[in-house]
């Protein structure tokens, strides 16, 4: 084992978990303000990877150099990572709103089953959105199987053509996408008058209505964040694993939440913090074990940090609302 | 009269389900239905053991697939032709269902400091190893290409076969009939007032001398025990096992079934086992048919792909129109009838507002 | 009690009613608590609410602030009916209620907390004003603006509880037991303060167990026994009618 073997293991470890994390980031903002664990939310990043390989075959990106925009890939990207944004913001805000706000003063185990319904019908529109007979999906034939995303960027070493540690465009991407996403809402959460309030309804919603909050506003403005930040997720996470399917929603819905979980549900750099540490232990197993392996491992991982410290790594003691 | 139909409403009702495959006689053979039965009783019996950790106990648990291919995969193991010692059905199915219980026995013991959401995940979590393991332990489980054929359940006089579906039923149902009783039992038992005070407020009970971590213990080991009878009782009926059976959307769907039936009702677990299997048994292959789908269609007109969008919308309408499930237990449905001001008037009181 | 007892400075001008409850009936579930409740709080003046636990006091508010919609009767606050509005939309109208409890949020910032009770104003200098004032009012949330307000004592929690309440330039007060649970002293402190924020006109509607310190405060006091109404008039007279003093002063005068 060397250097380079090593900081590859670390680059690659990285991207994974930042995604991850951004991912996660929505988990964990939900649950600190309505405490439910949306299972809708890895669908909805599926859905927007969904429609971002489908503007990427009506745009003709996927005829690399026959199109202006097709030679211009960042001013593609520039285009469809706030196109993605906006339609993960607006599925988010709509599964809020026809499905959990109804159900706000009922027991968590009647939301939480709600969400598993919405998972299910997001899913499964995923499914069908891939048998559209679009040349990007192969016609829509196999409508399970999953489908390639085109690359939109040149595939070159940034580290320079002879180094051995391999840092791509993609992965230049994914950083550039995460990090000032992630920075942005912590700024917001922390120093805006309406990311205070977000906290506020979190930690205590009747005292935040006597100040004259509009609970179900913030509620929805969380949805709307979290959606947003789904569908840059899915954009990174379609670019940077090159392919699209119907279930990527659970896969990655089930590790961003476990990474929620492993931070510290309803804490921010918690889910970030998990996140890294999912991606890390996901890279390390496949290269060790075998990709068969990582979930084993990370559920593992998992179970082993909730028996020594049960609210998570950053998490401090929860108290159960029953 | 009402009083007699009280007392005996549970042997009716066994005798009436028994008496089921009678209508077969006079059907055609397409429309015979004893066939679809056997899952309805195989899954009713799983979800009866789900129903013991989240209606009775109150602990979400996501990943009972998991104790089903425990079960399964135990009976397999101990049974098929391919592997050294066949122990035969019985002593198979009993090592099955103790299989089981040692496994959600073994699951509880890590999770007894964990409260709520965080122990959803770690069931789910563990679903997950399970599958896993299965599909990589291949010396053990054969990887993904499953485990096969299984043995029929062996009774003197009776012969199983796959064509004859009535005997596996009957068989099935008095299994289904006694974990029934078993359930009820163990609902009015010691430990199963400790699982209803968990339930309603672990700290009170605690301070009341119950010991919760033992109660979430039993209600673990008991409830993975059936979920794992219910599996070997399915592998056996399928004559086979393979690893993505189980999986998390099999969770789910037992989860439904306790859920949509009525959360701690163990008649609303049966209704419930007969409306989900229902649905995936005779609504898919009937709405198949309605859109004219088949195996040349375009898969867009295959309902099949259809089923889980379906399912999904039935569920969120089912927790709208009826949060407490088709046949709640008392307790459940005074819980969720209130008025939202009155919640909110308890949070307010309460303090209990984080 | 080290402080003497001193009438309120005038008593205040009975005519412009700010808030009017007229007949107010309200329901938890199938228990009636409010059967009937019609109480006024004029302009300039301190009302104070008495009765036992459960009479239905706190009710009596959380119907007025619209957390709680009542069933039957009526909510008009400077003339406008509020019954049936929504909660945040009571606040904007000036009508602020400090609930019973310690109702901060622990894991802001006191600086944030008071930022979280100007929540409807747009007048950012109006707010910066009015921050300054109320860290003048309380000094030691001053040396702790950085710190999370769950760090604080009760006491100082209520303190803050309350800054956060007027930061919201209310037109009219809610105060829900503000001195429960409190060491005297800081209790004493509390009640100076109410009793000066009401001398420079804010109407206050009080909620308080300890009827002695209440009345001492209050204009005029109001009794509730069982959901209803049992006795009301003049602070001075309650605190010497018989009937007050056997049931909420210990039988003394």
């Amino acid at each position: 084992m060397n250097g380079a073997f090593l900081s590859q293991l670390l680059i690659d470890g990285t991207t994974t978990g930042l995604v991850i994390a951004l991912v996660a980031l929505g988990y964990t903002m939900v649950y600190g303000i309505v405490e439910l664990i949306n299972f809708a939310h890895g669908d909805i990043v599926m859905l927007g990877a969904m429609l971002f390989l489908t503007l990427i075959g009506l745009l003709g990106l996927d005829h690399a150099g026959q199109s202006w925009l097709a030679r211009h890939p960042w001013v593609a990207l520039a285009v469809l990572v706030p196109a993605c944004a906006t339609f993960g913001a607006a599925v988010a805000w709509t599964v809020d709103r026809v499905a959990y706000r109804p159900l706000r003063h009922l027991p968590k185990l009647t939301v939480l089953v709600t969400a598993l319904g919405c998972s299910f019908v997001i899913s499964n529109l995923g499914l069908l959105w891939g048998g559209l007979p679009l040349a990007v999906f192969g016609g829509g034939r196999a409508p399970s199987s999953p489908k390639s995303v085109p690359d939109l960027l040149p595939t070159l070493n940034l580290l320079g053509a002879d180094s051995v540690v391999f840092l791509g465009t993609k992965e230049a991407l994914v950083l550039g996408l995460c990090l000032p996403l992630m920075a942005a809402l912590t700024w917001f959460v922390r120093c805006t008058r309406l990311g205070i309030a977000m906290r506020a309804c979190a930690q205590n919603p009747v005292a935040a209505r006597l100040m004259g909050v509009n609970v179900d506003a913030l509620i929805s403005l969380t949805f709307v964040i979290g959606g947003a930040l789904a569908g840059v997720a899915a954009v990174a996470y379609a670019t940077y694993h090159g392919t699209v399917q119907f279930q990527l929603g659970y896969n990655l819905g089930v590790m961003a939440f476990t990474a929620a979980v492993l931070g510290g549900i309803g804490n921010l750099p918690g889910a970030v913090l998990g996140g890294l540490v999912i991606g890390l232990v996901q890279a390390a197993t496949t290269l060790w074990l075998g990709s068969d392996w990582t979930n084993v491992v990370v559920f593992l991982v998992l179970i082993l940090t909730l028996v020594f410290r049960p609210n998570g790594l950053l998490g401090t003691q929860m108290r159960e609302k029953v | 009269m009402t009083r007699f139909l009280r007392r005996w409403s549970w042997f009716l009702v066994f005798a009436l389900a028994a008496l089921v495959p009678l209508i077969d006689l006079v059907l055609p053979a397409r429309l015979r239905i004893t066939g679809m039965l056997v899952p309805v009783v195989t899954y009713a019996l799983v979800a009866l053991g789900l129903n013991i950790v989240v209606g009775f106990t109150g602990l979400l648990h996501l990943g009972s697939a998991a104790f089903m291919a425990v079960g399964a995969y135990a009976f397999a193991i101990l049974t098929a032709p391919c592997f050294p010692i066949q122990c035969g059905f019985w002593p198979g199915l009993a090592l099955a269902t103790l299989a089981g219980a040692l496994a959600g026995w073994a699951l509880a013991l890590p999770t007894m400091r964990l409260r709520g959401d965080y122990l959803t995940i770690v069931t789910l979590g563990c679903g997950e190893i399970v599958r896993e393991l299965l599909k990589n332990l291949e010396p053990l489980t054969k990887g993904t290409q499953g485990i096969n054929p299984l043995p029929p359940p062996a009774l003197p006089w009776v012969t199983f076969t796959a064509a004859q579906p009535i005997p596996f039923y009957l068989l099935f149902l008095a299994l289904l009939a006694g974990a029934v009783v078993v359930c009820r039992n163990l609902r009015h038992s010691a430990t199963g007032r400790a699982w209803t005070a968990v339930r309603e407020d672990e700290l009170a009970a605690k301070s009341v001398g119950v010991r919760t971590d033992a109660a979430k213990r039993s209600a673990f080991t008991w409830g993975a025990g059936l979920c794992a009878l219910g599996g070997a009782l399915a592998a056996s009926y399928s004559t086979g096992v393979e690893p993505s059976i189980y999986d998390f959307q099999m969770s789910v769907i037992i989860l439904c079934i306790v859920v949509i039936g009525g959360m701690g009702s163990i008649a609303g677990v049966l209704i419930g086992a007969v409306v989900m299997m229902g649905f995936n048994q005779v609504g898919v292959p009937l709405l198949t048919g309605l859109m004219g789908g088949g195996a040349e269609a375009h898969p867009l007109l295959d309902a099949n792909n259809w089923k889980f969008l379906i399912f999904g919308l039935a569920l969120i309408l089912a927790m709208r129109l009826r949060p407490e499930g088709l046949l709640p237990a008392r307790e459940v449905r005074a819980e969720l009838h209130h008025d939202p001001d009155e919640s909110d008037q308890e949070a307010v009181r309460a303090g209990d507002l984080r | 009690m080290v402080e003497p007892v001193v009438p309120p400075s005038a008593p205040a001008p009975a005519t412009a009613p700010i808030l009017e409850l007229h007949n107010l009936t309200a329901h938890f579930g199938h228990i009636q608590v409010l059967r009937g409740i019609s109480l006024t709080v004029n302009a300039g003046e301190l009302v104070c609410l008495l009765g036992s636990n459960g009479a239905g006091k706190s009710t009596t508010l959380l119907c007025a602030s619209a957390i709680h919609h009542a069933s039957g009767g009526s909510v008009r606050f400077l003339g406008e009916d509020l019954t049936r509005a929504a909660a945040h939309t009571v606040v904007a109208r000036g009508l602020v209620h400090v609930p019973e409890g310690r109702r901060i949020f622990p894991k802001l910032t006191i600086d944030e907390n008071l930022i979280m009770g100007a929540w409807l104003r747009r007048d950012r200098a109006g707010i910066a004003r009015d921050r300054e004032r109320m860290l003048d009012l309380f000094p030691i949330l001053r040396d702790r603006l950085r710190q999370a307000g769950g760090t604080l004592s009760g006491g100082e929690q209520q303190m803050l509880a309350l800054a956060r309440a007027l930061m919201a330039a209310p037109k009219l007060l809610l105060l829900d037991e503000p001195t429960m649970g409190i060491a005297p002293l800081l209790a004493e402190r509390i009640a100076a303060t109410i009793r000066s924020l009401n001398r420079d006109g804010l109407p206050i509607l009080l909620v308080e167990q300890n009827a002695r310190l209440a009345l001492r405060l209050a204009h005029r006091a109001y009794v509730l026994e069982n959901g209803s109404i049992a006795m009301h008039g003049p602070a001075a007279e309650l605190a010497h009618d018989p009937r007050v003093t056997a049931a909420y002063l210990g039988g003394e005068g």
